[in-house]
């Protein structure tokens, strides 16, 4: 039953360079831009005292190129290494999504900020030719999320907001607290040596 | 949009659209209705918005699905069948939003009258027909009622 009104005029969409990962089936794009690296996992190092349900339980360091070091996986190695190089705090993205722990397989390192992303795997880089914005119906966390929703061949896959996932206080406030930790545990480390 | 104004409003003759949602059937005002989709597939994605139950891609647009039946019904609301796709307004915005219906839809022209206070704020007045009275909903104030 057809009932009345002409088309509306759709709203604004744009193209950008995006790329998609999964999460426990679930496809997301990132802008390709905000994304500096992508690794495998052997690189990540336990946060200390993180829960198993907490959003990050993982850092890794970014070396600089010419001062390449082993990370180690205790909080000293951490520190050493973080002196050296850039530490990200990885956001495992079910958990971040508010959905079932997945089985992750890779990280994407973002761009001019401290995070970094635990996801399932890469599922292609390409080239969104539609982008529009998230409809105004929803108003969960998901408007902090999303940047938009990503039209490719019919599917609608979610842009994630970069910023979204870690703010620069909780991130000033992660490294207050690694360093923290870290000279706790060089401490103990040399009374127990002692 | 309160309760008595927008009763006052419709109380002359105006056209609704009836829709069934298992053995009931509800209305809603004909102008924030545009068509009766046939079933599309349903898409979804991580989000916390209430009564949100995921996307359709219509003619290239991406259209809410805003299941309406658990507060309507309940929680053995039947299978729906057809997507209603109403025009939602957020401020001076309009959007379409997809409902999940689950029968065949029907536009009538009918009298609304007042509906009696102990009714929902989202039912915004009554149809009074042979051997049914049907409660016309309020799309915009349904968004904000508790799920039963």
């Amino acid at each position: 039953m057809r009932l009345l009104r002409a088309a509306k005029k759709s709203p604004a969409r744009h193209s950008e360079d995006i790329v998609v990962f999964e999460v426990n089936g679930a496809r997301f794009a990132v802008p390709a831009a905000s994304v500096d690296e992508i690794r495998n996992k052997e690189s990540l190092a336990p946060f200390p005292g993180a829960s198993r349900a907490a959003k990050i339980r993982y850092t890794v360091v970014r070396e600089d190129k010419a001062q390449s070091v082993r990370v180690g996986k205790d909080h000293a190695s951490i520190a050493k290494a973080s002196a050296q190089g850039q530490t990200y705090f990885v956001i495992d993205a079910s958990a971040h999504f508010r959905m079932p722990e997945s089985h992750t397989s890779r990280v994407l390192l973002l761009r001019d900020c401290d995070t970094a992303l635990l996801v399932d795997g890469i599922d292609r880089m390409m080239q969104a030719s539609s982008i529009v914005p998230l409809p105004a119906a929803f108003s969960g966390e998901e408007c902090s999320w999303y940047r938009g929703l990503c039209l490719v061949n019919g599917i609608v896959i979610p842009l994630v907001n970069p910023d979204s996932f870690l703010s620069k206080a909780e991130a000033v406030r992660l490294h207050a607290d690694l360093k923290t930790r870290a000279v706790m545990a060089a401490k103990a480390k040399g009374a127990a040596s002692a | 949009m309160s309760k008595t104004g927008t009763s006052a409003n419709r109380e002359a003759t105006s056209k609704f659209v009836l829709f069934p949602m298992g053995k009931k059937r509800f209305a809603l005002p004909a102008d924030v209705v545009t068509e009766l989709a046939q079933p599309d597939t349903l898409q979804t994605f991580p989000h916390t918005t209430p009564l949100l139950a995921g996307v359709l891609v219509r003619r290239g647009r991406v259209v809410p699905v805003f299941d309406i039946a658990q507060i309507l019904v309940g929680p053995n609301a039947p299978a729906r069948k057809f997507y209603l796709i109403v025009t939602r307004k957020f401020g001076e915005i309009p959007e379409l939003t997809a409902i999940p219906v689950s029968g065949e839809c029907e536009l009538i022209t009918c009298n609304m009258v007042p509906p009696p206070a102990r009714l929902p704020k989202y039912v915004i007045g009554l149809l009074e027909m042979e051997d049914e009275i049907i409660e016309v909903i309020d799309i915009r104030t349904i968004a904000a009622a508790e799920v039963v």
